[in-house]
Order: structure tokens, then C-alpha cells, then sequence
């Protein structure tokens, strides 16, 4: 046997340049290599560095592990290590850094050790030596991989951080059957449909029928038709491949199969685009999906529950909601009443609603004074619920009591009719304003002058309304010389 | 016949002149250890020992595009627990004589990098 001294390296020869194409590549990634073999390391380490990764290299598993954390995307490991096998890494990082994806290269190509890493939760096995361009594919693949899993996982923890359901009170008629009605349908698997004007509580009820139903486990997930692009609709509830449209960097699951195991809301289902709805209606019959630019589909076990505050019938007369949609939604029916025809109940949610406000609010209970009760049921609340709780929250912010009167309560829709008078005619009820020749302090006097007026002359209204502060509205008052 | 495919080499370090260089040094530099825990494997009849290192041997060979080296060095490994200690000798001794080109062939490829250590 010959002896092989050492050699060592004093200038460089330039060998061809390959001429293979770099792969296309989707995004850098944290990577740790794990192999006895310097020389393996060496190579990966030229290879992944030159395609943009950042590489950390480890020649035992012990010190492989000591590397990889919750920013490692990708984990190549051998089978066959000094201290651990590939398996045990493999094993270890299922357990404790799941989202890493593990790429197993190993000397060995037995076709039972393959099996039994991709069964172990292996991302791909590949056997030295590996073709580098093909290796950095698996790679992008990986990352592209890791990076759909944090999101998917990100999701689930935001959908699954629901907000408290806002717990109705029961013993009111209305109340009480509504209740009823929610407890029924929570207690069936089919789809609900939720309808009632803007502000009558459709989300909380629907949240409220999925705490309640056996999908509690599962993720409840929201989708409002009417806030999302027109373009991204088919992509947001369905997802899509890689490639499909410009934009779409990397596959992407919708959220209809986020909301696999639970509950799938889709808000203001009334704006669904027409051309939209035939996709909804397969997926309401056969419950499966297709992402875009996909060629096959999946089936995803959701339960769906549709709310809108349009009539959707009257939508079907005017040929903008497809008939057969509309009947394959109104399996189960709740029909939310406007606060306005509820006045009987009203001093009870009025008085559920400023509870919960004081409780969130860490404030001692306040009550609503006879007076202001008169006035919470004079009003016609179109806003209905939630115009009731925003009225009351302030409410609870200007009263310097333990009970809110009457001047403490100042209705949404009142300052919408200030703001659109301001808006549309002038700072003033008198018609024909005109802006133009005055100077800034002249309209400035007039605004407040005419906002006094209009509020009885309750200064501290009238600096809410005009946005400054109550000591503010004393200066200007001084200052711009207004005696009222 | 020549050992090192340049096609592979190319391949398998994207034409990196400098990594071409380094792995070479590492082959060189690890290479008498794992001949001589092959060797002592044989004559001590520890076929394990025989198995795992032909099997590093397989992988560091293959990076230099040595592919029927490569195939020869798996029949040794594969050989390492069913054949006798002289059959094993035999293997060893055409292996590494092929180990030996390699190494020759790398100088060459490398010529103005590489020159012997004095020592």
C-alpha cells in the first residue's frame, strides 16, 4: 500500500465552468448540515452558500441539534453519525421544531432505509452522491414547504384566539328564543344561514352556534366577502398553486381548508360575485375544494354558515344572487330582529351591554339613570347592537358618575348627521354658507356659534363634536369673543 | 482509462476551481486513516470496521466524478460481510490502487494549485 502524503494548496487552476443553469429559486433559507464527512460539508456548504442560503455545518448530531432553532427552515441530515442516527434527529426534531423541514442525504441507498425516513416525517431522502442542481430544488421545495406551514400554523393560532363571544342574555322573549334557536342548530351539522340588518350581532351568533356545536376543537374561520379584491376572492377562499397568477410566489392554502375540522363564516355573503358563486355552490355540494391553477381537488370537512344583511331573495330577483345558491344556504334560517323592534327588552341589553363594558373596562358596575333609559328608548337605533354598545362605551368615558345621564349620551348616527350636514352645506343650519371671502377665524367663530346652537349650548357637546378639547372650546369661545 | 469523469467533476462542484482544490485536500489528508482502519479491519477479521469505512470511501470518491470507482469501491463494501479475509485483501489492494490514480489525476487536474507537503 502506497503512502499518501499530504498536499496543499499554492495558486489555483481554473477547471470549465459548468454551463448549468442556477434553478429557479424561491426564497433564502437557514440551513444545517449534519454529516460526518467534511468533504459532504464542504461541498453543501459551496453549493447552498453560493445559491444565497445561510449554512451552519455540524459533524456530530449532538452539536447538529445545538444549531437548529425556530429560524432553521431546512435540516440535512446523514443516517449514519458518530453519537446519533439520522432517525434519532429525525425523531427528536418532529417532536420539538416540527415546522423544520428534514432532508435526509446519506451514503446508504437501501430502499428500507428511504421508507422508513420519509415515514418518519422526512421532507426527501437522497443518496450521495447528490446532483447539486437537483439538490438545491429539494431545497427551495423545503423552504417553500416550511414557509406554508408557519403561515398555515399562524393562521390557525389567530383564527383559533377568538374573541369572547359576547354572551346574550336569555331572559328576554325575543332573547330567549333566539338562544333556543342557537342551541338547536349549534347541535346540528348543517349549513346556517344568518340574516338581519347591520349591526343586529350575525358574527357573534355565528361564533356562538361553532363554540357550541361539536366542531368547538376546530378553527373558526371569518371570511367577509365584501373586504376582500374582487381579483383575490377565488384565491383567498380556495388558495392557490404556485405560478397560477402574478403574484403567487409559492402555493398557498384558502380558507376554506384552514378551517378544515371547523367552522367556515363567510360574511356579507350577499357581495359575492356573481361569476364567484357557481365555485361556492360546488363546494357547498360536494364540499371540495380546488385551488387555483391546481388540476385536482381535495375535500375538506367544514360546516358553513353564510350571513348577510342584504334580502337575499330580492338579490335573486335582480339576477345578482344565483337562485340555487341561495336555497342550498337556507338549510337552517335565523333571522337576527333590528334593536328597534325589540324596545320591550331594550333597559335589559342596555343594561347586559354597559356590564360588559364596565367588566372589560376593570370600572365598577355604572347604571343608565332614568332619564337617559327614556332616552336609549326614544331612539330608532339603525345602527342596531353595535351602534348600542359604541353610544354606551362613550358614554361610560364622559360620565363623571356611577350613573349616565342623559347628556352623557351622544348617538352615532347624530354625529353622522352633524358630519354630513358639515359635509354638504355648511358649518351651520342656515343654507347658502358661504366659505369663500371669510377669513379662517370668521368661519372657525361660526362653526362654534352654530354648534352651540344646535347642542342647547352644552360646551363640552359641542367640543366632542367639533373634535377639540372642553378647555379648548372655553379658549376659542374667549379668545373669538362668543357670548351665548 | 481515466479515473475522474470531468463531466461529473464539473457537475458535482458547478466548475469551482477552488472547491475542487479544497475537497482534494481533504480526501488526501483523511485518506491514510481510513486505509489503514480498512486494512486493520481486514487482517483483524472486523467486518463492520471493513463495511463502514468503504462506505466513506464510496462517498469521497464520488465527488470527484470517479463513477467507476465509485461502483468498484460498493462491491467492496457489499463484499466486506460475505467474503474471506483474502478476498477482502485483494479487493483493498485494487481499490486503492485505483484510489492511488485518482490522487495522481487530481495533482495533474490541479497542478499549479497543488504541489507535496516537504514532509
Amino acid at each position: 500500500m502506497p503512502t499518501h502524503a499530504p498536499i496543499k494548496k499554492t495558486a489555483l487552476a481554473k477547471t470549465p465552468q459548468s454551463n448549468s443553469a442556477e434553478p429557479a429559486r424561491t426564497d433564502v433559507g437557514n440551513i444545517v448540515a449534519i454529516d460526518d464527512d467534511p468533504m459532504t460539508l464542504r461541498l453543501l456548504a459551496a453549493h447552498l452558500g453560493k445559491a444565497g442560503h445561510k449554512v451552519q455545518t455540524a459533524e456530530t448530531g449532538t452539536a447538529g441539534l445545538e444549531l437548529i432553532d425556530d429560524s432553521t427552515s431546512v435540516a440535512v441530515v446523514d443516517l449514519k453519525l458518530p453519537d446519533l442516527s439520522g432517525f434519532q434527529i429525525l425523531q427528536h426534531l418532529k417532536e420539538h421544531q416540527p415546522t423544520v423541514q428534514v432532508i435526509v442525504l446519506t451514503g446508504s441507498d437501501e430502499v428500507s432505509d428511504a421508507v422508513e425516513a420519509m415515514r418518519a416525517g422526512a421532507f426527501q431522502f437522497v443518496t450521495k452522491p447528490f446532483d447539486p442542481q437537483e439538490f438545491l430544488v429539494y431545497i427551495d421545495k423545503a423552504i417553500s414547504t416550511r414557509e406554508i406551514a408557519d403561515e398555515n400554523r399562524n393562521l390557525k393560532q389567530s383564527y383559533s384566539q377568538s374573541v369572547p363571544v359576547r354572551e346574550m342574555n336569555s331572559s328576554g322573549d325575543i332573547q330567549g328564543r333566539l338562544m333556543q334557536q342557537v342551541e338547536q342548530v349549534a347541535s346540528l351539522d348543517s349549513t346556517v344561514f344568518i340574516g338581519g340588518e347591520t349591526g343586529t350581532g350575525k358574527s357573534t351568533i355565528a361564533r356562538m352556534i361553532h363554540q357550541r356545536s361539536a366542531r368547538s376543537n376546530g378553527p373558526f374561520v371569518t371570511v367577509n366577502c365584501a373586504s376582500l379584491p374582487r381579483d383575490l376572492i377565488q384565491s383567498e377562499l380556495f388558495g392557490h398553486t404556485k405560478g397560477s397568477f402574478t403574484g403567487a410566489v409559492a402555493d398557498r392554502i384558502g380558507h376554506a381548508e384552514v378551517a378544515e375540522g371547523g367552522t367556515l363564516f363567510l360574511d356579507e355573503i350577499g357581495d359575492l360575485p356573481l361569476d364567484l358563486q357557481p365555485k361556492l355552490l360546488t363546494f357547498l355540494q360536494d364540499r371540495t375544494v380546488r385551488r387555483l391553477g391546481a388540476t385536482e381537488s381535495t375535500t375538506v370537512d367544514v360546516r358553513l354558515i353564510a350571513a348577510t344583511h342584504h334580502d337575499l331573495a330580492e338579490l335573486c330577483r335582480q339576477g345578482t344572487f344565483r337562485q340555487d345558491l341561495y336555497f342550498r344556504l337556507l338549510v337552517l334560517n335565523l333571522e337576527l330582529p333590528a334593536l328597534r323592534h325589540r324596545t320591550a327588552e331594550l333597559q335589559q341589553i342596555s343594561e347586559n351591554v354597559l356590564r360588559g363594558i364596565c367588566e372589560r373596562q376593570n370600572l365598577l358596575g355604572k347604571s343608565i339613570s332614568p332619564r337617559a333609559m327614556d332616552l336609549l328608548k326614544s331612539h330608532s337605533w339603525p345602527g342596531n347592537i353595535r351602534e348600542l354598545e359604541n353610544v354606551l362605551e362613550r358614554a361610560v368615558a364622559f360620565s363623571k358618575s356611577d350613573e349616565i345621564a342623559p347628556e352623557n349620551l351622544l348617538f352615532s348616527s347624530a354625529v353622522l348627521d352633524q358630519r354630513s350636514n358639515r359635509d354638504t352645506e355648511a358649518p351651520s343650519s342656515q343654507s347658502g354658507y358661504q366659505l369663500a371671502g371669510k377669513t379662517l377665524e370668521q368661519i372657525e367663530r361660526d362653526a362654534i356659534i352654530q354648534t352651540l346652537k344646535m347642542l342647547d349650548g352644552n360646551k363640552a357637546k359641542t367640543a366632542r363634536t367639533l373634535g377639540i378639547s372642553e378647555k379648548s372650546i372655553y379658549n376659542k369661545m374667549k379668545r373669538l369673543k362668543i357670548e351665548l | 482509462m481515466p479515473i475522474i469523469d470531468q463531466n461529473e467533476l464539473n457537475k458535482m462542484t458547478a466548475g469551482d476551481s477552488d472547491l475542487v482544490a479544497d475537497l482534494a485536500i481533504m480526501f488526501v489528508k483523511q485518506l491514510p486513516e481510513l486505509e489503514a482502519r480498512i486494512r486493520i479491519g481486514i487482517e483483524n477479521g472486523e467486518t463492520a470496521e471493513v463495511e463502514s469505512g468503504a462506505h466513506q470511501l464510496k462517498s469521497r470518491v464520488s465527488y470527484f466524478g470517479a463513477t467507476e470507482l465509485r461502483q468498484r469501491v460498493a462491491e467492496f463494501e457489499l463484499a466486506a460481510g460475505n467474503e474471506t479475509p483474502d478476498a477482502l485483501g485483494k479487493y483493498h489492494n485494487e481499490v486503492f490502487a485505483e484510489v492511488d490514480q485518482l490522487i495522481e489525476e487530481l495533482r495533474n487536474l490541479t497542478q499549479l494549485a497543488l504541489e507535496m507537503d516537504a514532509d
